[in-house]
């Protein structure tokens, strides 16, 4: 085993296989950690798991369609208004903005934990998910590292996902016909998610390209080439929404190309994700998406959310008050793991200074209870040790919903830790989804 | 191809064919450190840094290299280091490296695998790698490996890269830069600007530059045994079948060009073709009667500089109002 994970390491930092660690004085290219013993789902389980995420990623886009329009929703009650016009990413500017298909999120990647009572949804990631570029560097890397245990377990493939994101990317252009002309618009080569930026790129064929590569003319889009300035039908984008046009957003962007949202309004270019889709993955509205999945598709939820408290609630601001020891705090808009109270890992005087927090705005906290994440075995330091994972299966909607079988397996590698991202010391794994 | 992604390969080019040239040089000279005397070393080191336009550290003034054996073998370690690990001069090979594979990492999606591991293999090397560890051992191997790593990704190229602009402007990057570092060196050597000891002869200018270009084989088929150093000037500038000859990146350069398609902006774009044309027509026809060598090696020096500013002008910095639109 310790070959393999050697090999498998070895071959991530030969590949370059990376992303940004960002301090105060400079950004750092780090090889992000590779678990080579890969995480195993039961087919039967993972075919539960899918389900779930379709039914729920068509009712986010119905409500996306339905809160920019008529917010039928909002006036029967099911969501109480204010919780979504305060949310800093619901956008007027896509008020009345319709898209292909009327699908707003094209790309999700839902995280999901697996606690002693199944598997639950702790987080959709509407906006610009990442992530799928390392699930499919793993399992290339895990595949030619250990051959035959792969092909004795019958692991699910997951390698087609460029081609899926491609036909999603397709069918979210206005013409839908013929190949269109694809751009990934990314922030650039110091973005941390530069590496999967380039790979995706790859994966479909796309120009990648950065604000200053894009013109708008006449309410078209443009790319610059070499042969001059090219038509662009569709923007995967990896630019979030302040920055994408700074005549719309935010005015200091130099990431964004001005004139995008007009040609978007236009329908002469598509956007995907649709900007203005975090409103349905604020820490807020999420406690809602078992509300919209009753609504919109009147079916009951397959997977079910992690239990949340929300601060803005009386009842709830004082029971998070009077439990922070056993809960975890998160702010609504905070992400990455950063900001958020671990209660029953923090100290009496960081729970105090939290407290105050919370009571100062209490709208912009969430409280969950500290789940007893699944653990999987991992090779550290020589030997197998349990570690925290995660799982973020990433779910395409074009003319159709199509998710591969498998996901990114994120690992909590310092031990004791609860916190899986990237950017604070955390890996991944392969999955493999195992047929019955 | 995007404009940029395009630039990008055009300067992964460069700063490869940089990289190699360098190590082409510093792979003569610390060879030279055996058993050269100290005018030749103190020759070699004015070459570099003068044909590069840059300064050496702590030259504090010109001709500050001394004659004496244990001063220049202390500042061959400290010149070595700077043209090698310096991050702070741009044209260090670990500069050069660094450059590359950031060009690279920005249009991994256009290059393959190969080439982009060939290349970050490389860059970890020198990354990892310090002058003490090499100068205790063999040092001059340490430079033949890396003109070997540089080899290696232009054949991983050569074998893997589909035929399109992508792949031109990798190779016109690398012929423009290669036109440029010889014709700057040539150039200096051939205006005796470097002081040489009285005693000194000039044989052995040739002969080490004749080395770094590999090109002692093709010299002594043509002219012989004995070196004459008009015969290998002549030699490294207008013998077309000598891949380290002026006039063999001229060539390849217009080739490339030529195969591009219509530029974005027309007008830089002929500019960058009748450039090209007139280099061809100054070594093919002139520079066999021209009287005065330097005037012409500074005239090829000129205008290979300006053809890279008009390439930029014409298919990578183009203004958006000029360029014709594609449907």
């Amino acid at each position: 085993m310790a070959t393999i994970q050697e090999r498998v390491t070895r071959s991530f930092t030969n590949e370059g296989i990376s992303f940004t660690l960002y301090d105060e004085d400079e950004a750092t290219e780090r090889i992000i950690p590779i678990d080579a013993i890969p995480r195993i789902v039961p087919q039967n389980e993972w075919l539960t798991i899918e389900a779930g995420l379709k039914q729920r990623l068509t009712a986010l886009n119905r409500f996306l369609h339905d809160v920019y329009h008529d917010a039928r929703i909002i006036k029967d009650g099911v969501i109480p208004v204010d919780i979504v016009k305060s949310c800093p990413q619901y956008r007027l500017e896509m008020h009345r903005v319709t898209t292909p298909n009327d699908i707003y999120v094209g790309i999700c990647g839902t995280d999901i934990v697996r606690t002693n009572d199944g598997y639950r949804v702790l987080e959709d990631n509407l906006r610009v998910p990442s992530g799928v570029s390392y699930m499919i560097a793993n399992r290339r890397a895990v595949k030619s590292n250990m051959p035959r245990t792969f092909r004795q377990n019958r692991v699910m493939e997951i390698e087609h996902y460029g081609r899926y994101l491609f036909e999603t990317l397709r069918d979210l252009t206005w013409t839908q016909v013929g190949e269109p002309s694809i751009a990934l618009l990314t922030p650039g080569v110091f973005n941390s998610a530069f590496y999967e930026h380039v790979f995706l790129a790859h994966e479909i064929g796309a120009a990648l390209v950065e604000g200053q590569d894009l013109v708008v003319n006449d309410g078209f889009v443009y790319m610059r080439t070499t042969g001059g300035l090219k038509k662009v039908d569709v923007i995967y984008r990896r630019v979030d929404d302040d920055f994408i046009d700074p005549l719309v957003f935010r005015r200091d962007s130099a990431l964004g190309v001005p004139g995008l949202m007009h040609a978007f309004k236009l329908g002469n270019v598509s956007l995907v994700n649709a900007p203005g889709t975090g409103v349905a993955d604020d820490k807020s509205v999420y406690v809602y998406v078992p509300d919209m999945i009753r609504y919109y598709l009147s079916e009951e939820p397959i997977l079910e959310n992690v239990k949340t408290y929300l601060c803005r609630r009386k009842e709830d601001l004082e029971y998070t008050l009077d439990n922070l020891d056993s809960l975890v705090v998160k702010t609504v808009g905070g992400s990455g793991g950063y900001g958020m109270l671990i209660g029953p890992q923090a100290t009496h005087e960081e729970r105090d200074s939290y407290a105050r927090g919370i009571r100062a705005d209490p709208a912009n906290f969430i409280a969950q209870p500290l789940l007893q994440l699944s653990r999987s075995p991992c090779w550290i330091d020589g030997a197998l040790r349990p570690r925290c994972v995660d799982l973020r299966p990433f779910i395409l909607q074009g003319t159709e919903t199509k998710i591969v079988s498998g996901a990114f397996c994120r690992v909590a590698l310092p031990e004791g830790s609860y916190v899986v991202n990237s950017s604070q010391g955390g890996g991944g794994k392969d999955v493999w989804v195992v047929r019955d | 191809m995007l404009a940029r992604s395009a630039e990008c390969l055009y300067w992964i080019g460069r700063y490869l064919e940089r990289t190699e040239h360098l190590c082409q040089l510093l792979g003569v000279q610390i060879g030279a450190l055996i058993d050269r005397p100290v005018r030749e070393l103190t020759f070699g080191w004015h070459r570099i840094y003068k044909h590069l336009q840059e300064t050496p550290p702590s030259a504090g003034q010109e001709d500050e290299f001394t004659f004496s054996e244990d001063e220049t073998l202390a500042d061959a370690f400290t010149l070595t280091d700077d043209l090698t690990f310096e991050a702070g001069n741009k044209y260090s090979i670990w500069s050069c490296f660094a450059q590359s594979r950031e060009n690279a990492r920005q249009v991994r999606h256009c290059i393959s695998e190969d080439m982009w591991s060939s290349l970050n293999l490389s860059y970890l090397r020198v990354r990892n790698a310090t002058l003490a560890d090499i100068w205790q051992d063999e040092p001059e191997l340490f430079y033949v490996d890396l003109v070997r790593d540089v080899n290696t990704f232009f054949g991983m190229a050569s074998v893997s890269m589909y035929r399109d602009e992508g792949w031109d402007f990798l190779q016109l990057g690398k012929t423009i830069e290669h036109l440029q570092l010889r014709v700057n060196l040539l150039a200096i050597q051939s205006q005796d600007s470097i002081p040489l000891p009285s005693d000194g002869s000039r044989d052995f200018e040739w002969t080490s530059l004749l080395n770094a270009y590999r090109a002692n084989g093709a010299y002594q088929q043509n002219y012989g045994i004995d070196i004459n150093g008009e015969d290998a000037l002549d030699m490294l500038v207008s013998n077309a079948d000598l891949p380290n000859s002026l006039m063999y990146a001229i060539t390849r350069t217009d080739e490339r060009i030529r195969a591009l398609d219509l530029a974005p902006d027309a007008k830089s774009g002929e500019s960058a073709l009748r450039i090209s044309g007139r280099l061809k027509s100054l070594v093919d026809h002139e520079w066999p009667d021209s009287d005065d060598r330097t005037r012409m090696l500074l005239l090829i020096s000129n205008l290979a500089d300006r053809l890279h500013g008009q390439i930029a002008e014409a298919w990578f910095n183009y203004r958006n109002e000029n360029a014709a639109r594609q449907f």
